[in-house]
């Protein structure tokens, strides 16, 4: 193998194991934690928390009353002036990490004046005021149908609400703005000035008022999924209107075929692109040509059929007789990832005898790899269970570790190329350095705009406009 | 250090050209204020922010085959099917006979797609007026092409029409293509685009679509889509951020800001 990959990085057979093995402990310890978590959000972020029920230890005490349920708000007593508001806030900031957020109220009574409101307000809000009356907050009233954001006069905005509506408050985050229904409308929307979370909150201010509160629990009046939908149509079609270079991704395909070694796939895929009307010609890459893409790739097909079906036995003398330099290092990552698989196979063919031995002869060797302790534990602990495949460690027993093993194997063959410029071409294909950029930006853009917002997710894309 | 006072003077100046009623003091200060508000993000953090982002293989081997799914790649995706492990989320043997129509139109055989669309689903032409009326004029082209004036004339005065009668797009259609009839040099003339093997594409895209949608399959592969919001969120990001990007789709090479 070629030393001269560059001087300054690690040798590319060492970069190539600790990223795959890393890979690997990622998936651990996202898998191992929630076995039930099939498939869609392991990669995913962790759930923010959401609002559930009013709080009653900072709701202005004395002027209203929380029932005991925490979702209903009543103003028993007469109001004076304007500073005995009844009112009560969520007990918990809005979550932020989303396209919109969303809750209702609804009117069980107006009282003698239905001076309701529903908005949001921060921490800092003085509650006894009604939200909108006080800097940093907003407030849509029942009694003038106004909004009101942080003055004492509020502005035109919607209709007056009252005993037997349902008014619900949102945030949407795309266009930072709130946004007001009224018994399933919307009714308007106003540009959200204020920076960090927002509580939402209800009020109450006349005799008699009282009105229930619904944070997700119940199903809304208002068609949350549809707007939201319409939303990100909306957003949808600005993204729709840019052009990319024709056969874009025709070229990604092609390369990401070349890339992991499918070779059947990618012949018949080059028959197919020359008969298409008009045959598609294909600029050639800069820096990264043909033949390097090409390079080993019926020997690189080869190793991954008898990984997929758990030959590892075979790639190991395989990979010997072909790549030697890859595995004479026994003590190599890439040696551990398929010392591990072969181990797994054994548990797989119910071996686990044989598996005890493999394991205590081979794993010792290893310990001085990082990620050693946890993995190898993972794969001793498949021996503990009856049913291995339905316990915490059961992912070792799904296609997706073998692909991971199979993908390592891939990139230190491509590694051993000795026309290879950049060791980290061999271990993402093109297509994955797009969806980590994309994924990138979208982080930084939601974390620049204060952490508001989605984030990108291919898992969502990917079931996207599937039906029924 | 001066070098840094010219460049806020000349910023100030720009700005005093621009915005003649600002005050000099705070045209300076919102100067001082542009030259240092995008954050610079290095090439080594961004990495790190690369290598946290962990992408499941499973998923790339599913927008693969979408890909292959949608723009009937069949046999590549049978293919893809037994060296991936990845299943596909249409059945392939619809896919041979949606691309059997989509290549009939591409060679001019309107008569032959029409057949085999409805054998497909005679629901698809019953509930696409547009996308009858579209293969219809297909075939009347085809007819001009091979020059048979007669069987042209006739066939647009009793299938097209009618059509023509209840929808004035149609009609319009209808009498941009009879015209062709009218010209000695159809490839001259202003309608001649209809002459055009494009005509066929976009008649043969339209059918194959409609054929996709029927099947509750989205008709556009979601891999295009990707890209194009990784350019949407660049440029975003640029607005308030300078990084390396990827500016070749193609080589998806980071290459770093201009400094």
């Amino acid at each position: 193998m070629s030393e001269a990959t560059s001087q300054s990085q690690p040798p590319a057979k060492d970069l190539i194991g600790s990223y795959f093995l890393d890979l690997w402990c990622h998936t651990s310890k996202t898998l191992a934690v929630k076995p039930e978590t099939k498939y869609a959000s392991e990669f995913e972020e962790e759930e923010e928390e959401s609002p559930t029920e009013l709080d009653t230890v900072n709701s202005s005490g004395g002027f209203s009353v929380v029932g005991p349920d925490k979702l209903s708000l009543l103003y028993p007593s007469v109001n004076l002036h304007g500073h005995d508001v009844g009112v009560a806030q969520a007990n918990r900031a809005a979550p932020m990490k989303r396209l919109l957020y969303y809750f209702e109220i609804h009117v069980k009574n107006a009282g003698s004046k239905g001076q309701i409101a529903i908005g949001f307000t921060t921490s800092a809000f003085r509650l006894r005021r009604q939200p909108g009356w006080e800097a940093n907050s907003y407030g849509y009233h029942g009694d003038d149908g106004m909004l009101y954001r942080g003055h004492g006069k509020g502005d035109t905005f919607g209709p007056t609400y009252t005993t037997g509506d349902t008014v619900g408050g949102g945030i949407n985050y795309a266009t930072q703005e709130f946004f007001f229904t009224k018994n399933g409308v919307v009714v308007g929307s106003v540009y959200k000035d204020v920076k960090g979370p927002v509580i939402p909150t209800v009020a109450v201010h006349s005799q008699n008022e009282e009105v229930t509160v619904n944070f997700g629990k119940d199903p809304f009046v208002f068609d949350l999924k549809a707007y939201e939908a319409e939303q990100r149509a909306k957003q949808q079609i600005k993204i729709d209107n840019i052009t990319i270079p024709q056969d874009a991704s025709y070229g990604i395909v092609r390369s990401y075929l070349q890339h992991y070694g499918y070779e059947e796939t990618l012949k018949l895929f080059d028959i197919a692109g020359q008969s298409t009307v008009p045959p598609i010609s294909l600029v050639p890459e800069y820096g990264f040509s043909e033949e390097d893409s090409m390079y080993a790739l019926n020997q690189r097909r080869t190793l991954r059929q008898l990984i997929k079906s758990g030959k590892i036995d075979e790639t190991f003398s395989t990979l010997r007789k072909w790549y030697p330099q890859t595995v004479e290092d026994d003590t190599s990552t890439i040696c551990f990832l398929l010392h591990c698989q072969k181990f797994i196979e054994l548990v797989r063919d119910g071996k686990l005898e044989e598996a005890i031995m493999y394991g205590r002869s081979e794993f010792e060797k290893f310990k001085k790899l990082s990620g050693f302790d946890d993995l190898v534990k993972d794969c001793a602990a498949l021996l503990a269970y009856e049913q291995p495949s339905k316990s915490s460690v059961g992912y070792l027993l799904q296609e997706s570790q073998r692909e991971l093993v199979a993908d390592a194997v891939n990139a230190m063959v491509l590694s051993t190329n000795p026309k290879l410029k950049d060791a980290s071409l061999c271990m993402h294909s093109c297509l994955e350095r797009l969806i980590r950029q994309v994924t990138a930006c979208f982080l930084e853009k939601r974390s620049l705009n204060g952490d508001q917002g989605e984030a990108f997710q291919l898992s969502r894309i990917l079931k996207s406009g599937k039906k029924g | 250090m001066s070098l840094f006072w010219i460049v806020i003077r000349q910023l100030a100046e720009i700005q005093a050209m621009v915005n003649p009623s600002l005050p000099a003091r705070s045209r300076i200060a919102t100067a001082k204020l542009e030259a240092t508000s995008k954050k610079v993000i290095t090439r080594a953090d961004w990495e790190k922010k690369l290598n946290d982002v962990k992408v499941r293989k499973e998923d790339m081997n599913k927008l693969v085959m979408n890909f292959l799914v949608t723009e009937g790649y069949v046999e590549a995706a049978e293919k893809f099917r037994l060296e991936s492990g990845t299943e596909p989320d249409i059945d392939l043997a619809t896919i041979t006979d949606r691309m059997a129509v989509k290549k009939a139109v591409q060679s001019g055989n309107v008569e032959d797609a029409i057949e085999k669309v409805n054998d497909l689903n005679p629901e698809i032409l019953d509930t696409n007026p547009q996308l009858f009326f579209h293969l219809q004029q297909q075939r009347l082209i085809e007819l001009i092409r091979n020059g048979k004036v007669e069987e042209a004339l006739e066939f647009a005065q009793e299938e097209l029409a009618p059509r023509g009668e209840e929808n004035q797009g149609f009609l319009e259609e209808l009498e941009r293509t009879v015209a062709l009839l009218a010209f000695e040099d159809v490839s001259n003339c202003p309608v001649g685009e209809l002459l055009d093997i494009s005509q066929r594409l976009k008649t043969a895209s339209e059918v194959n679509a409609a054929i996709l949608t029927s099947q509750s399959h989205e008709k556009d592969p979601k891999l295009p889509s990707l890209l194009k919001m990784l350019i949407w969120v660049q440029t975003q990001l640029d607005e308030k951020a300078s990084y390396p990007r990827i500016n070749d789709l193609s080589t998806a090479v980071l290459e770093d800001p201009a400094v």
